[in-house]
This record gives C-alpha cells, sequence and structure tokens, in this order.
C-alpha cells in the first residue's frame, strides 16, 4: 500500500434538524433537536408509539437531483418511495455541491462505498403486509394487525439481512459514478468501516476520489426488535453515558462524504476538512445484541486506529464516543476509553452527539463523523445535551457544556451490534 | 458430561468475575437485588461459563441466569445438550 494521505474534502449531512453542514451546525449550536412522537395506526388503531428524532416535510424534488433519475427510481419501484434511497441521495448530492468537486459525467474512475444496514427494510416489510392483508381479506379470517405482528416474528432474522445491489445502481446512475462500488454492513459500526474501505480504494491508486454515503429511516418494524430487547427509552431522551440512562432513540438521516487523495485536493484547492489518518477494528465472535463484557475487543480496535494512524494517545484532543444511552454498552464503551487514556482522562474530552439527531443506526458513523469535522472546523466541543451525571461506575466524564479548543486530533468510536468494534482517527490539516 | 461438582466449579466462576466469598452466594439469591451484582457483571458470568465448560448460552437466555440455582440448571441442560 502507497503513502498516499486521505483528505475529507465535503460533507453532506442529512439530519432532523438540518439538511447541509450550515443548517446542521447552527440548529447544534442551539441545542435544538427534533424528537417526535411517532404513533402506528393500523385500521384506524393504535398499534404502537414511540419517540423518533424526525425529519420533516422531506421532499427529494428539493435537491436538485436530476429529476429523469428520480423519475426512473419511482418507475422501477412502481410508484413506491424508497425514503432511506432518498436520504442516500440527498446526503451525496450535499457532500458534492460542498466540495466543489468537478468530474467528468460520461467516463471517470471515482469510486463509491454506501454503507447501509438494510436499504429498503421498512417499505419492504410494510408492502408484504399490504400483500399479505389483500390475501386475508380474500382467504382468511386473521386481522392485520395479528398478521403485522405475526409477520414481524416471522421476518425478523430473515430480513434484516435484506441487501441489495439495486440500492447502489441507483446511487451510482443519479450521479454518474463509473468506478470500483461497495456496499458495506457492520451494523452501527457500518460508517467506519466505509470510511477504511474508501481508504484503502484511494491508497491502492484505483481510485483519486471516493463518496462515503451512509442513511437510515427507521421505524416501526426496526423498533419493535429494540422494544423487545427492552433497549428503547421511553421518554425519547438520550442519555450518553447518564446515570439515569434509559434507552435508545431512533432519527432519520443520512450523510455523505467526499473522500479524496490529499494531492488531488490541494491541487485543486478544495477545502479540507481534515485528514483521515487511519482506523482500527475488531470483531468479538460472540453475541448479537450483548457486547462481550471483560474482553479487550473494543481497545484493540482503539489501539488499531491509533496505531494506524501513527498518534500517541496524549495527541488525541476529542472523543466522539458512540454513546447509545443504553447503561451495559454505555459501560462497555467507557471501559474500553478509559481503558486506553487513562480513568477519568482529562484529555481528551469525550462527547457524544445522538441527543441532537437520534441513532440513525448505520448511518450513525458518517454522521457523527461530518459533526465532528463541524467541531474540529470551528474548534468548538459540542456538549452531551440531556446528562447532568455520568453513570457513577465509568470512570469518565463527559462535557456537558460547549467549550473551545484548539482541536487538531479527534477519534470517532463505536462499538455495535454484532460485536463490530471500530475506531477512527482524523487531523486537522 | 455433566461434572460432579458443577454447583461448587460455578460458585467459583461467578465469584471470581464478582470479587466475592463463594460461600456468599447461596443457590437462590438474585444476582443484583441480593448480592448488588450489576447488569455488566451478568454478562460477564455467561462469557465466564461458556469458556469453562465449553458451552454456547443462547442469547436470549443471557437475562435469565439472576441466580446460581439459574446458571446450575442452564449449565447442566446445556452440557447434557452437548453429550
Amino acid at each position: 500500500m502507497s503513502e498516499k494521505r486521505i483528505a475529507i474534502t465535503g460533507l453532506g449531512p442529512l439530519t432532523p434538524i438540518g439538511a447541509g453542514k450550515t443548517a446542521l451546525w447552527d440548529a447544534l449550536l442551539k441545542g435544538k433537536t427534533n424528537l417526535k412522537l411517532e404513533e402506528c395506526f393500523i385500521d384506524g388503531e393504535l398499534w404502537e408509539k414511540f419517540y423518533l428524532h424526525k425529519i420533516d416535510n422531506f421532499d427529494i424534488k428539493s435537491f436538485g437531483i436530476d429529476k429523469q433519475t428520480l423519475k426512473e427510481i419511482k418507475t422501477w419501484k412502481e410508484g413506491q418511495e424508497i425514503i432511506d434511497l432518498y436520504y442516500l441521495l440527498a446526503s451525496i448530492k450535499l457532500a458534492l455541491d460542498d466540495s466543489k468537486l468537478e468530474y467528468d459525467l460520461e467516463d471517470n474512475d471515482i469510486a463509491c462505498v454506501v454503507a447501509h444496514e438494510n436499504a429498503g427494510l421498512e417499505q419492504y416489510i410494510s408492502q408484504c403486509i399490504d400483500s399479505f392483508d389483500s390475501l386475508r381479506k380474500e382467504s382468511s379470517s386473521i386481522t392485520k394487525k395479528g398478521l403485522s405482528e405475526k409477520y414481524h416474528y416471522a421476518t425478523i432474522k430473515s430480513a434484516y439481512d435484506l441487501q441489495t445491489f439495486m440500492v447502489m445502481f441507483h446511487v451510482l446512475r443519479a450521479f454518474k459514478i463509473h468506478g470500483y462500488s461497495s456496499i458495506i454492513n457492520n451494523a452501527c459500526a457500518s460508517g467506519l468501516y466505509a470510511l477504511e474501505t474508501a481508504s484503502q480504494i484511494i491508497k491502492s491508486g484505483r481510485s483519486k476520489t471516493v463518496i462515503v454515503a451512509s442513511s437510515d429511516y427507521p421505524r416501526i418494524y426496526k423498533y419493535l426488535w429494540f422494544k423487545d430487547l427492552n433497549m428503547y427509552s421511553s421518554d425519547g431522551l438520550v442519555r450518553p453515558f447518564g446515570k439515569d440512562a434509559n434507552g435508545i432513540v431512533f432519527g432519520d438521516g443520512g450523510c455523505g462524504l467526499v473522500m479524496e487523495d490529499l494531492e488531488q485536493a490541494k491541487k485543486r484547492k478544495a477545502k479540507i476538512y481534515a485528514e483521515y489518518l487511519g482506523g482500527g477494528f475488531s470483531q468479538e465472535g460472540w453475541k448479537v445484541i450483548y457486547p462481550k463484557i471483560g474482553s479487550n475487543f473494543y481497545q484493540k480496535a482503539i489501539k488499531e486506529a491509533l496505531k494506524f494512524g501513527k498518534v500517541n494517545k496524549e495527541e488525541v484532543d476529542l472523543v466522539c464516543a458512540h454513546g447509545v444511552g443504553n447503561v451495559v454498552i454505555d459501560s462497555y464503551e467507557a471501559k474500553a476509553i478509559t481503558d486506553v487514556f487513562g480513568p477519568n482522562p482529562k484529555n481528551p474530552l469525550i462527547t457524544a452527539f445522538k441527543p441532537y439527531i437520534g441513532h440513525n443506526l448505520g448511518g450513525s458513523n458518517l454522521l457523527e463523523t461530518a459533526i465532528l469535522m463541524l467541531c474540529l472546523e470551528n474548534n468548538l466541543v459540542l456538549p452531551v445535551l440531556n446528562v447532568k451525571e455520568t453513570h457513577p461506575k465509568m470512570q469518565m466524564d463527559v462535557v456537558k457544556e460547549k467549550v473551545s479548543k484548539d482541536l487538531k486530533t479527534v477519534l470517532k468510536t463505536c462499538c455495535a451490534f454484532a460485536g463490530y468494534n471500530g475506531a477512527a482517527v482524523f487531523r486537522k490539516i | 458430561m455433566v461434572p460432579d461438582n458443577l454447583e461448587f466449579q460455578l460458585k467459583e466462576i461467578i465469584s471470581k468475575v464478582v470479587e466475592m466469598e463463594p460461600e456468599k452466594i447461596l443457590p437462590d439469591a438474585d444476582f443484583m437485588n441480593d448480592l448488588g451484582i450489576d447488569s455488566l457483571k451478568a454478562i460477564e458470568i455467561t462469557g465466564a461459563i461458556e469458556k469453562a465448560f465449553r458451552v454456547v448460552v443462547p442469547e436470549e437466555q443471557i437475562r435469565n441466569i439472576r441466580t446460581l440455582n439459574q446458571a446450575l440448571a442452564l449449565t447442566k441442560q446445556l452440557l447434557e445438550d452437548k453429550d
């Protein structure tokens, strides 16, 4: 592998509190959220309700994406709206506009890496239920609610494996991307794996530009899973590492990032948010829901990121943790962070962004990386909302008020379902 | 094969994980409510049982391991299933 260096030159965050970096940063500074109570009705009867950080009034047509492409997607999907695909497209468009990248639409070697846990899943299940409902009306006395619940349990393992080349196809065709492409799925850590994959594509010399993107549109079927696991917050407030943390809250959104060979970025005088120094990864090979408490897998991923990034731990100014607001997972994460940086570290500062935008699942790490880039750009550490007191058994504190700090080197960490651990280091140039 | 001293072995394993005298771990004492063991340690106990007896505790059973007796019954079942 060559010594090529990797620059991040475009940010395209799409969140419940703002689309694009400027709107998002303004909202973050104000501590805004867009938490809504989502009520799901079936045949007029309330089925479930849960809190969600929601994107209101989303209109894909307002993002300046080629109309013919959107028409072709809709035709392919027989009129069905695939919201998480639209979030992907909107995010990439925002990132490309931000990067001011110009390229030959007919022929280019631009690569694309999409990180997604289960694109189209919510709509897929809804469509299946509607289909079964038609059957029920013809041949059975089962209620739609009964069928919905039955179908949820019947498909929860298989449908979550749903993957499709078509999501990538729609993305590539929309933006005329003709180079290497790949879909990444490592649960919530997908974004970090995607960044590393993009880095390796550039370092191998295959492409000088990689568009990395992710999204999620979590709704009732993902909620039911988390509810069954007793992991969803009852009051809608995510409290990462908090003493009174009571669970996860989903968030709509997506994020595009443009990553480039640093030399190319400098040559075209691109704005460079940071250099991607390296990532570290580990796989626990244990359970799906539970992290392997007592193991050192997460520590290993963080140390590997520092090693590949050639960064001493003393140089890290800020950690953006996964911080989901579940005591078991947060404790596991806090242990890993304090094992690496020491108990109650004064440096680096530790923050988490899910209280602002919710948990965007497979899209969470790219989205939070984009926010981390904005913190770097503005030399400002955003506080963790909703947390007055950190859990007494975690030997670390989180940032509770905005902190102005000369940020140079920052770390993003994630411990995902199914034991996917990841970390990535970035440095301001 | 289920060892004759399975309960003793489990007590040793659990006491090591939670750093507690084995004799304090009574058969029906609730790990969390009676012994003050937190949810993290309860998960760690699962990992230690798996490692010691080379069994795989099904994920959905983890939250059901709340007492020594429950751990004993589950481990016994897993060892018998292995035979």
